[in-house]
């Protein structure tokens, strides 16, 4: 149904959704808040309005605990949706997704040193970073990681993919011992701390890291908007994109490096949330288009309604406890999945149609 | 497992400006507590405190009553929200919660935070309960708790004179297990130990400090006589001739002789008023038949 809209429709729909969702989530949890409610606090936060003494605690949920959550997981589902349609666009290969080419297994390696490593111990080689420690190891494990991959699969200035693919199991298994090996060493509270990162969690929200992350994608987004055509171009093939005056080589390192600041900056703040990355771009190529300049800002749009609904359901299954992250994402996402993947079959419909 | 030599005494720090100026009983009525600590649960309930408690945490289920109260999630795991929307007058915790964050989204919302380190020794224990009774106006039952706990290790400490001289079994504390046939063996120095050479055991892992993985091997060359399973591992298995087939545990003493013995996981974790009764029962497995005084 989607196929009828044209692309400025399908993004003013999908923003629609968004807001609504959006409230939604700023409204639903362990504490509930009308729109009017929220509107006021909102209000009282801007200085519009006088705060008055009562219910101080409801106005502190929401604007220091509840909006930074709600920001943060449509940030993250962006983010995600985003690396997702560029990755899938690098190697032209629909299975890949951050998980693949060894960017998320290398940040929650280096996560999973601050964890360890980093914290009350005699090494404590991370106290000038502080707060930032993790984001900044996080990036520096996924960058390897993901630049490891891409060395060993270049040669003669070109990108083999079944290589880089290769490449990338392979340095995932290493990422992923390496945290094992840290899990096995720490102590219990340590080892739970990556166990629980690894599913991945909104509640550690704060205004902090949701700015850092937002920042972070905003920057990369935008720049990540300018290679829409040239992602279309290299759907061709290498050789066909460099006749059309395109440099893929240069392309591909421009595009590994926004990916990887955009997913280890937000890794580094929710933990590794798997699928989204996955999904969200099939999901706009199937419903309505292949074709870059439309997938970058709609899997941007999209990965946020889908991570806002899944936050939901995390604050709702089990309240006022919840659900890490991960496991929804992969229960409510797979079989969504799945039934669109044999729909898509069944009316022989072409896969990047 | 912290051990910190100087757990001797109580360390109470009241973190955030609130929870000083709350006054520590009289106008407790309203007192509203969310705690994720099992064993201050534990305490909660045994100086009659327990209608005060209106969150506990996933792992908080002794007394068996205490799982009617809302839980708030795994305490590594919590998330501020559902805590806050019970609408605590103290959060109270022993120091292992997380993650961090809870820490400062709590005090954001001016949600005081208590935390009580009861370390590893039995005066400790006895400290942080004590600490509660006064803190929650309970004085007169914590009192009598005390007396009674006191009184029983007095007991325990006078029983402790018939295994002199006595040839003592030397036992593996087997612990948890969220694999099939991954162990932890307790090693010297924790609660655990303590109960063992009280009830006229030795710890046959003889290392000092926390917890030490099993491998099958391993558990072969302890060779211990007497093997205790906390509830988990063991009820995995049902029974201890069903333990005994575990690859290793059929290789050693404790295997061949059938002595294989299930104990709650929460009676050699921390002390508490149950640690007499605790002793007790151990000093029943590793000793059948109890020399005559």
């Amino acid at each position: 149904m989607l196929k009828r809209l044209t692309f400025a429709q399908v993004y003013l729909l999908l923003a629609v959704l968004l807001a609504g969702a959006v409230v939604a989530s700023a409204g639903i949890g362990a504490f509930t808040f009308s729109p009017a409610e929220m509107l006021r606090y909102l209000g009282e936060a801007a200085g519009w309005m006088s705060a008055p003494a009562s219910d101080t605690l409801g106005r502190n949920v929401f604007l220091e605990l509840r909006l930074p959550r709600v920001v943060l997981a449509g940030v993250t589902g962006a983010v995600l949706g985003v690396s997702g349609t560029i990755m899938q666009g690098l190697f032209r290969n629909p299975i890949v997704e951050p998980g693949l080419a060894g960017t998320s297994a290398g940040a929650a390696f280096g996560a999973a040193l601050v964890f360890v490593l980093g914290e009350k111990t005699t090494l404590a080689f991370t106290a000038p970073l502080g707060a930032l420690a993790v984001p900044v190891l996080a990036f520096v494990g996924a960058f390897a990681a993901t630049m490891l991959v891409y060395r060993v699969s270049t040669s003669f200035g070109k990108v083999n993919v079944f290589t880089l693919l290769l490449a990338g199991i392979a340095v995932n298994a290493v990422c992923s011992a390496g945290t094992g090996f840290l899990s096995y060493i720490a102590r219990d509270p340590q080892a739970r701390n990556i166990t629980f990162w690894n599913l991945g969690t909104f509640t550690t929200a704060s205004w902090r890291g949701t700015v850092l992350v937002s920042v972070a994608f905003l920057l990369c987004f935008a720049w990540a908007l300018r290679h829409g055509k040239s992602l279309n171009a290299l759907m061709l093939g290498e050789d066909e994109a460099a006749a059309l005056g395109i440099d893929p080589a240069g392309l591909i390192l421009r595009l590994i490096i926004l990916n990887t600041i955009m997913v280890a900056v937000d890794t580094a703040m929710v933990g590794v949330i798997a699928f989204i990355g996955l999904v969200v771009p099939h999901m706009l190529r199937m419903m309505k288009s292949a074709d870059y300049t439309f997938l970058l800002p709609a899997s941007a749009l999209f990965g946020a309604l889908l991570m806002e609904c899944i936050d939901i359901v995390a604050r709702l299954v089990i309240s006022p406890a919840e659900l890490p992250i991960g496991i929804i994402t992969a229960v409510v996402g797979a079989p969504v999945f799945l039934y669109i993947l044999l729909r898509q079959q069944r009316s022989g419909g072409a896969f990047y149609g | 497992m912290r051990r910190s030599s100087s757990a001797l005494f109580l360390v109470a720090a009241a973190i955030g400006a609130t929870a000083c100026a709350r006054p520590g009983g009289g106008a407790g009525r309203t007192e509203r507590v969310v705690c994720v600590s099992k064993q201050i649960n534990e305490f909660m309930f045994a100086i009659g405190a327990q209608d005060l408690l209106v969150g506990r945490d996933l792992t908080s289920i002794y007394p068996p009553a205490i799982t009617k109260i809302t839980s708030v999630g795994y305490h590594r795991a919590l998330n501020a929200e559902g805590i806050i929307s019970l609408r605590p007058t103290v959060f109270l915790n022993d120091g292992n919660y997380g993650p961090d964050e809870v820490k400062t989204q709590l005090q954001k919302v001016g949600i005081p935070i208590l935390t009580l380190n009861p370390g590893t020794t039995l005066d400790g224990a006895e400290a942080l309960l004590d600490t509660l009774g006064t803190r929650f106006d309970r004085r007169a039952a914590a009192d009598s708790v005390l007396a009674a706990w006191k009184a029983g290790m007095d007991s325990i400490y006078r029983d402790t004179l018939q295994w002199a001289g006595k040839p003592r079994p030397r036992v593996l504390i087997m612990h948890f297990g969220q694999l099939v046939n991954d162990y932890l063996a307790l090693k010297r120095g924790g609660v655990a130990d303590h109960i063992l050479d009280w009830a006229g055991g030795v710890n046959a892992v003889d290392s000092v400090g926390g917890m030490m993985r099993l491998t099958p091997e391993l558990i072969a060359k302890i060779a211990p006589d007497v093997i205790i399973a906390t509830d988990v591992g063991f009820d995995r298995f049902g029974t201890a001739q069903k333990f005994a087939t575990m690859p290793g545990v059929s290789l050693t003493p404790a295997g061949r002789h059938g002595r294989i013995y299930r104990i709650e996981e929460t009676d050699v974790m921390y002390f508490g008023p149950r640690t007499p009764a605790a002793v007790r029962r151990m000093a029943g497995f590793l000793h059948p038949s109890p020399p005559a005084r």
